[in-house]
């Protein structure tokens, strides 16, 4: 495992000061956004002061009722008028700040292998906003829970436990500095620290590993050029495994992140597979770049994949053209996976299909760059 | 035999690189490859360490044919490459220590193999350091220790004293002296003669891909004839003096410019003594005298009708 070792010590050397750097920073623009959360959430945060409203198409069926009245219980309800103008003016006056809408046949649907989506708005960015949805998507999985379970509803033991989690919700909401602002910031923006630290520490030490004149002396040695690729290429695995560690341990100890959730459980192999496309990115890179321009370049990719794939700004903002651009982005699919998942209402396959595509192109984006680094390397081969 | 290469031939489209190359190497040899850059050197190097395919040929190391994956008879092989391959990253000690490594799995007694390197390369105050920190010289040193510090029988060198200053190559040559001296076969390429005529107890000289003259320096040296050559500081010859110069037995050539006379005589035959004893009869005045031996570059010079090299 002599390649592996020195991938390891080269690491140490060369990648660890900007991993630090970008933890270090990471760390202080969490410490400093939480801060700012804080004292919001500690004067004026209160999850029965949410503007609720609520647009009920379903009204012959238990569910959508028993669901409508346990949100109206636990927030404050608002009336709207039922159209796109008065929807639009609600959310944009502060007159309602989560707006539900239960399509006619929620109920028979969730309980059918097809369930119907709920649909609903919000004002951006919105940490109450954020509660209330958690607090529709704990309600339903409980439903589920009980139907799968015993295949008998009894929604006043429901109600009651739900009023007891959602005590619990709201002190654990408030004590951790709102849920909502992690969801919005920490799991969105760790894309970007991410892959900054995979672009600047996964090329650099490969490119010193496969100088030629290192290449060659080590082809001459007693071990074959596939063992030593596949060291390497262990190496970086490992590299990526510590780096995305390093940022879920940070999420945990900072609130971040809590593992208990199966959402945030999503978000987490979500991460693993950007991670992993990004570590076949870098791959590729490594063969054609050199030890000199990888930093620049390493800073123009990470920037360029953020901001085109809505990291630093909601993909609603970025234009038409630039969102079709952005389907090579492997962050976009990311960005996207974790709008997915914090919208996901129950985890049955039709709620989560568009999860799973989210999933599958960054595997793509996995296998694609790793075939042409395949191919990069048999032309090189060939060439020497 | 330690090295037997039979009719190795390797193309690069229409060049031929190698054409029909045929060499052997025995135990305990300090063997020179000498030819001007392009005459396949490198290449032939690269053919035996199966680092290029080749178009057609043979060769066998240790009495075993060589193959990229021949790992029980790479572990014997010590390189040494022209382009120096350390690792920036790392110290002299954790350069020899990871290449070492690819031989050597037992850690003590690789450890005993690294002090061995740096002492016999001389670089212990350096270990702690950095490649970056190091001279040209000091550099070329920590690339032979990476080369041979795992112990093997046969090492290669491939121009190890390239941009080497005079103090450091003299070290480095001692060192493979000594390398050899302790039971290393050894194959050195160079295109600088002196070093290969200092060290090497067999030559073989290429061009264009082939062995134009193997065999000792003195051997490769009576090939030719061009035997002595004797220069004269001399002032005022007439005519009449290099007329009777001309006549001296084995003269081959007599040139005279600048009140320096230059006479080439034929191989094995010395006729300093005769030189002085006219100059003196003559009462001719004079400066320094001194006699040359003729060099693998005047061989290749009458093999090939080319000058082994541009500059010195």
């Amino acid at each position: 495992m002599q390649a592996f070792k020195l991938y390891i010590r080269l690491t140490i050397e060369h990648a660890l000061p900007t991993i630090l750097l970008y933890l270090g920073i990471f760390t202080a623009l969490i410490a400093i956004t939480s801060i700012g959360n804080s004292d919001k959430a500690t004067d004026s945060f209160d999850s029965k002061n949410v503007k609720t409203a609520i647009l009920n198409y379903d009204h012959s069926e238990n569910l959508s009722k028993e669901l409508e009245s346990f949100i109206n219980k636990n927030t404050r309800n608002v009336i709207i008028k039922d159209d796109d103008d008065s929807l639009k003016d609600a959310l944009f006056f502060g007159k309602a700040e989560f707006i539900l809408i239960i399509p006619n046949g929620f109920s028979e649907a969730f309980f059918s292998q097809s369930p119907i989506q709920l649909e609903h708005l919000q004002i951006p960015n919105s940490s109450s906003a954020g509660a209330v949805h958690l607090l529709i998507n704990n309600y339903l999985n409980t439903v589920q829970m009980y139907h799968k379970g015993t295949g008998n509803i009894n929604y006043e033991q429901i109600n009651l436990d739900m009023s007891q989690s959602v005590e619990t919700e709201i002190i654990s909401s408030i004590s951790d500095k709102d849920n909502n602002y992690v969801d919005q910031f920490f799991l969105i923006f760790l894309a970007y620290p991410l892959m900054s630290c995979l672009f600047f520490s996964l090329p650099i030490v490969n490119i010193i590993m496969n100088k030629d004149e290192i290449k060659r002396r080590n082809l001459c040695a007693p071990i074959s050029y596939t063992k030593y690729s596949l060291q390497i290429f262990l190496g970086n695995i490992l590299l990526t495994i510590i780096i995305l560690g390093f940022f879920v341990l940070l999420g945990v100890i900072t609130g971040g992140l809590n593992l208990t959730y199966i959402n945030h459980q999503l978000v987490l192999l979500n991460a693993l597979f950007l991670s992993f496309a990004i570590l076949a990115i870098s791959f590729f890179i490594s063969l054609l770049a050199t030890e000199t321009i990888i930093n620049p370049l390493a800073v123009t990719i990470s920037l360029a994949f953020s901001f085109l794939g809505g990291v630093f700004v909601p993909k609603s903002l970025l234009g038409e053209s630039v969102l079709k651009f952005s389907v090579i982005n492997p962050a976009y699919w990311y960005v996207k996976g974790v709008e997915t998942i914090m919208s996901i209402s129950d985890f049955s396959y039709n709620s989560m299909k568009t999860l799973y595509s989210s999933f599958l192109i960054q595997i793509l984006f996995v296998f694609t760059f790793l075939s042409m680094s395949l191919l990069v390397l048999k032309l090189k081969r060939q060439a020497e | 035999m330690i090295v037997e290469i039979k009719n190795l031939v390797k193309r690069y489209d229409d060049l031929i690189a190698l054409d029909h190359l045929n060499l052997e190497i025995k135990e305990g040899e300090i063997f020179g490859l000498l030819g001007p850059n392009g005459s396949g050197k490198s290449t032939a190097i690269n053919c035996i360490l199966s680092l290029l395919k080749y178009d057609k040929g043979e060769i066998n190391i240790f009495n075993k044919p060589m193959r990229p994956n021949s790992y029980d008879i790479k572990k014997d092989i010590g390189i040494v490459m022209q382009n120096v391959a350390v690792i920036d990253g790392l110290t002299v000690y954790e350069n020899i220590d990871y290449f070492c490594g690819l031989y050597v799995t037992d850690k003590e007694k690789r450890k005993k193999l690294i002090d061995e390197a740096i002492d016999f390369v001389g670089l212990n105050e350096f270990s702690k350091m950095k490649p970056k920190k190091l001279s040209g010289g000091l550099l070329r040193r920590l690339n032979i220790a990476c080369g041979i510090a795992h112990k093997p029988r046969l090492i290669m060198m491939d121009e190890p004293t390239v941009a080497v200053d005079p103090q450091s190559r003299n070290n480095i040559l001692d060192g493979i002296k000594k390398l050899n001296s302790e039971g290393a076969t050894i194959i050195y390429t160079s295109h600088y003669m002196e070093e290969v005529e200092q060290l090497c107890t067999k030559i073989a000289i290429l061009d264009n891909g082939r062995v134009i003259a193997l065999g000792t320096k003195e051997e490769l040296k009576s090939l030719i004839s061009t035997g002595e050559i004797i220069v004269v500081e001399a002032y005022n010859l007439t005519e009449m003096h290099l007329k009777d110069i001309r006549e001296f037995p084995h003269l081959m050539d007599i040139s005279y410019l600048n009140n320096k006379l230059t006479l080439r005589f034929k191989s094995d035959k010395s006729c300093l003594v005769n030189i002085i004893n006219y100059i003196e009869s003559k009462e001719i005045v004079y400066g320094k005298i001194y006699s040359e031996q003729p060099t693998l570059n005047d061989v290749f010079l009458q093999l090939t009708g080319k000058v082994l090299r541009n500059n010195v």
